[in-house]
């Protein structure tokens, strides 16, 4: 039983080690629902933003989301959601 | 999502448009400012966006700095509502009094529902909580169901069980009734089975004793019909319940008449109305007295009534001095008289046969009626035996 314990509880170090690990690796994380919603979490700007396009400042590449109907759901300093007929994802560096 | 939206329209929150300079720049010190905003649309060389009113009033210095030029399209929310009616005292009153009324109300029963019951009357069940506090318009907090759950099951014995669950304002009563104990025989009391009435035999059904008579004999009110003696091989007697069943041939000699003196009959309904609204009665006239039955009428959706509504007190009011105006109304007078006495022996007896003739008795038209009809007419009597110590 505490053996169990003890390898739960490395586990969950583990999994929160990697967490960390990847927020400071300065890269967006980005979850997408179909083609049709996108939140992107480690956004540090919008470079561009029109019915077609938008382009993000990710930190290490530019995150740009292309299609129609581009809308931004809900913008703040943690997440940004956007939705739309998104068409293509590219990151530049 | 459902209470972030309410909080916004609680606060309040407006629906801007941004025109020329530079969009992005403009969103990006939005977020720098801590400036919230959501529903962004970009609609070719301008873009819209919704923000909090607070927020809005911050917006300026970013705008300025963007070059963009922001303009307030709608309001929305609790705070531009109320600025926009602040002179309609009226209807600011209203909703306050409507709050207030739902706010109390809503610690109160609305409604009482009794399931579960088949033999017991919903009143019954009804009458014994209404003693134990709950009834319409009681205080929520003032009810236990636990106590009137014990309270129902101390005060009916043919329960089971019982629960008294308080759903919001409703308090609905659960019960199951106990399974009826069914009729032991006694058949250890030393008992005859004697004549009801007067009859001839017709059958004889013994089950435990002797036979008094044999089938075709006459016999009267109180004759010994089956003994509770039974005689054993070695000649000494047995006292045991007599048991069984003894049909007998019955007249039934039946005269109906309308009444020749004037009498007293039902000629309306003397009522009285009495506004009740959430537990408070506001009579309408004077009470009825004796007599008075009550029913009452719920405002309702037609599943659920609220505690609002009229109560119906009803009493039959005799007028003096009634005779028939008609021959034709006296004769059915007596007809009906007659058909109600004649229901009675068709449903506990078997009729053989039936002569009925109308006649007139000094004007007054009678119904005569002869019938003749097979029933049951033993009934146990016990034996009284004096018990004799060792």
């Amino acid at each position: 039983m505490r053996r169990q314990r003890k390898q739960t509880a490395k586990r969950t170090n583990g999994a929160l080690s990697e967490l960390t690990e990847k927020a400071s690796r300065d890269v967006p994380y980005i979850e997408m629902l179909g083609n049709g919603e996108a939140v992107v979490d480690g956004c540090k700007g919008v470079l561009e933003y029109t019915e077609d396009g938008i382009a993000l400042n990710a930190g290490a590449c530019v995150l740009r989301f292309t299609g129609r109907n581009l809308t931004i759901r809900a913008y703040s300093e943690s997440q940004t959601e956007i939705h739309g007929d998104i068409q293509s994802v590219e990151f530049t560096r | 999502m459902l209470i972030v939206k309410f909080l916004r329209s609680l606060f309040g929150y407006v629906l801007f448009t941004g025109h020329g300079g530079f969009p992005e720049r403009f969103l990006n010190l939005c977020v720098k400012y801590h400036i919230p905003l959501w529903d962004l649309q970009s609609h070719g060389e301008s873009f819209s966006g919704k923000t909090s009113a607070q927020a809005y009033k911050r917006i300026r210095p970013v705008a300025y700095r963007s070059g963009v030029r922001v303009r307030i399209a709608e309001k929305h929310g609790l705070p531009f509502f109320s600025a926009r009616n602040k002179k309609r005292v009226g209807l600011l009153c209203g909703v306050a009094v409507s709050a207030l009324l739902i706010a109390v109300l809503s610690g109160h029963i609305w409604t009482i529902e009794v399931t579960g019951n088949r033999e017991i009357p919903s009143e019954t069940i009804l009458e014994i909580t209404e003693n134990m506090g709950l009834r319409i318009g009681v205080r929520r907090s003032r009810i236990s169901g636990e106590v009137l759950a014990d309270g129902l099951l101390e005060n009916l014995e043919t329960l089971s069980w019982a629960a008294v669950n308080i759903d919001n304002c409703k308090a609905v009563i659960e019960v199951r009734e106990a399974i009826e104990q069914p009729e032991i025989l006694d058949t250890f009391t030393p008992s005859n089975i004697i004549a009801a009435e007067d009859g001839i035999l017709t059958k004889i059904e013994v089950f435990s004793g002797t036979a008094a008579l044999p089938v075709g004999s006459a016999v009267l009110k109180g004759d010994l019909l089956i003994s509770g003696v039974v005689q054993n091989l070695d000649n000494s007697e047995t006292l045991k319940g007599a048991q069984g069943k003894v049909f007998a041939r019955v007249e039934r000699n039946l005269l109906f008449a309308s009444p020749i003196e004037p009498f007293l009959r039902c000629s309306g309904v003397q009522e009285r109305k009495t506004l009740f609204f959430f537990g408070i009665k506001l009579p309408l006239a004077p009470a009825l007295g004796e007599n008075a039955y009550q029913t009452a009428e719920y405002l309702s959706n037609g599943d659920t009534a609220l505690p609002v509504g009229i109560l119906y007190d009803r009493k039959p009011a005799f007028a003096s001095a009634f005779s028939f105006a008609t021959e034709t109304d006296s004769l059915r007078y007596a007809v009906k008289n007659f058909a109600a006495a004649y229901k009675e022996i068709w449903q506990e007896s078997t009729i053989l046969e039936e002569r009925v003739t109308f006649t007139q008795d000094s004007g007054v038209p009678c119904v005569h009626a002869f019938i003749t009809c097979e029933k049951e007419i033993g009934v146990n009597q016990e034996i009284f035996v004096e018990k004799i110590s060792d």
